[in-house]
């Protein structure tokens, strides 16, 4: 596993605010300069993949309305109709 | 027997008898309202009842619009109006003129005491408030399941940030309705969701009055998951405002603070990436330029391209050599010009009397040696004389004078004149010769001067320039080859092939070794 594969592996386990927040961290880094050629381009390929994390996030209009209920049996959620 | 009345000729004369009585007239009554209907006209009807009685109202839309606030069910209410009767019906209604609300003295006392006690608790305490997730990714909402407020939440999340919506349904409003609202914020917060929002649409005082509860606030308080509260309109405050961490004006408002605009979050993500491309690209230039130097110090070019940069201190250089060159040349001129003073008549004829001098004494030193050389002989003649005959002896001598004059004569001062004629044609072409190879030496400097010239003139900065490259130079003229050298905002001059240009100094980048 190339340590770009595994970090891809870490980022699709990071939250979207955790991969906004890393994203914003490194554009920092890059942009304060002085790093070199190699970490330069390790940074953007990092914001590459952070950016196509949250855009597939953002892109992933599934999302669930349910209702949650208690009962005797227990916690029980079933989709939510609303008009 | 009296002539029997009709039904509506009674009716009418209880209806006049009920007008005339001011018992019965412009009165207060209080009660609360039940049977509600709204009928499409604008015309409010109801019962107004107490624990033992009741009776039929009419609000009218025309006295609809004097009265404050929306009537309710099981509202409690104070009836301005007089009593009447429906002919047709011959029931007898309580025509409404005006109303106000009932009983919120002791709500709004009870209201007060608790915000007072819970605010003295902490509940209230800005400091306790937790921080909203920036983006959650599962909300959950208590309130009704019919009310317009999941409606509301559920429509306007669908352009922000994607969140799954979980409601835990509750009765909003009436008795039992507190006890729903607090297990629903229990409930969601045992289940684990980023955020919830509590509550319910406008209305009343006694409608809200589950939010004003102290098992609400409470459950609020507890709740570990952060809570945005959504109670009622813009000015309606309930304890449940108070204590949760964030109060939405309304339940789309709750939405709206919870997610962030899905494409103002793209446009956030694109602001980012737009930046670290434009970073990277100036690392890469930066880069770049670092190489074209290395490039050019390891390839062919870099012959070129490091004369081109010599080229740049070649002005300098330059102006030495000619300095240097030329003050060699006036040198040998001026060695040429003491050499032509010398090659001149006056200088010559005083050289030919020291050389006449010389000469002279040459002469008198050959003379003393012969007068020398033949005092030996002869007393050497005389000795051989003596030994073989002193006439031989004699003759002897006298040829030996004779071959003596023979070769001594020439030096009579008249020959020396003539011999220092001869000397002085040879200085002559001697001089000339002189004075030609000075010519020629000062020709074949010229030439490698101009050779030199010729070199200097391909490595001129001017013709590099022609190739593109530029010098940076202060306004008073002084060439800068180091950004050290530079500030920023300092104006500097790029001259270029054709003109220069004016320029500030907007940043300094130094290159890492």
């Amino acid at each position: 596993m190339t340590d770009m594969e595994q970090y891809r592996a870490e980022v699709a386990e990071m939250t979207f605010e955790k991969s906004m927040e890393e994203l914003e961290r490194l554009v920092d880094e890059l942009e304060q300069g002085g790093v070199d050629l190699d970490r330069s381009l390790e940074i953007y390929e990092r914001a590459v993949v952070l950016r196509d994390h949250c855009r597939a996030i953002l892109d992933d209009g599934q999302r669930r309305i349910q209702k949650i209920m208690e009962t005797a049996d227990g916690v029980r959620t079933e989709d939510l109709r609303v008009e | 027997m009296e002539e029997p009345l009709t039904v509506t000729q009674l009716n009418t004369r209880v209806r006049a008898l009920l007008s005339s009585t001011p018992d019965v007239r412009d009165i207060w009554v209080s009660g609360e309202i039940s049977n509600l209907t709204r009928a499409s006209s604008g015309h409010y009807y109801f019962v107004l009842k107490d624990a033992t009685g009741e009776v039929r109202c009419a609000l009218f839309a025309r006295a609809r619009s004097r009265v404050d606030f929306e009537p309710r069910e099981n509202m409690k209410v104070l009836a301005f109006g007089s009593a009447d009767l429906y002919i047709q019906r011959g029931s007898y209604q309580f025509i409404v003129e005006n109303m106000r609300r009932s009983g919120i003295g002791e709500l709004y006392q009870a209201y007060v005491e608790l915000k007072n006690r819970l605010e003295g608790e902490g509940l209230f305490d800005p400091a306790r408030k937790k921080t909203l997730p920036k983006y959650p990714r599962r909300i959950g909402v208590v309130t009704s399941e019919t009310g317009a407020v999941i409606h509301d939440i559920i429509t306007t999340s669908a352009s922000r940030f994607p969140a799954d919506i979980i409601l835990a349904p509750a009765q909003v409003q009436g008795e039992g309705a507190a006890a729903t609202i607090v297990s629903g914020i229990r409930l969601l917060d045992r289940f684990g969701v980023d955020v919830i929002i509590v509550g319910r649409g406008g209305g009343s005082l006694e409608d809200l009055w589950p939010f004003n509860e102290e098992s609400v606030a409470r459950a609020i308080f507890e709740c570990s998951t952060p809570i945005v509260s959504a109670v009622g309109h813009e000015t309606d405050f309930t304890i449940a405002d108070f204590v949760a961490d964030v109060r939405a004006p309304t339940p789309t408002g709750a939405a709206a603070i919870i997610l962030r605009d899905r494409a103002e979050i793209r446009s956030q993500l694109n602001r980012d990436m737009a930046n670290a491309e434009r970073a990277l690209r100036s690392v890469l230039d930066r880069m770049r330029a670092s190489f074209d130097v290395l490039d050019a110090r390891l390839s062919p070019e870099r012959a070129s391209r490091d004369l081109d940069l010599k080229g740049m201190s070649l002005d300098d250089w330059w102006g030495r050599v000619d300095r240097s060159v030329r003050s060699g040349l006036s040198e040998r001129e001026h060695r040429l010009a003491l050499l032509s003073a010398r090659v001149s008549v006056a200088g010559a004829s005083q050289d030919i009397d020291s050389r006449r001098r010389a000469l002279d004494d040459i002469v008198e030193r050959i003379r003393r040696a012969v007068a020398d050389g033949m005092a030996k002989r002869a007393s050497g003649l005389a000795v051989l004389d003596a030994r073989v005959s002193p006439v031989a002896a004699v003759r002897d001598i006298e040829s030996r004078r004779t071959r003596l004059e023979a070769t001594y004569g020439r030096a009579s001062p008249v020959d020396a004149a003539r011999d220092l004629r001869d000397h002085r044609a040879r200085l002559d072409s001697l001089f000339a010769r002189a004075s030609s190879a000075s010519l020629e030496t000062y020709r074949s400097s010229s030439s490698r001067l101009e050779s030199a010239s010729a070199g200097l003139a391909s490595l001129n900065p001017t013709r590099v320039m022609e190739r593109g490259y530029g010098i940076i130079l202060r306004p008073d003229g002084q060439v800068l080859t180091s950004v050290s050298d530079m500030l920023v905002g300092e104006k500097i001059d790029i001259r270029l092939r054709d003109g220069t240009a004016r320029a500030a100094v907007r940043e300094i980048t130094e290159d890492r070794e």
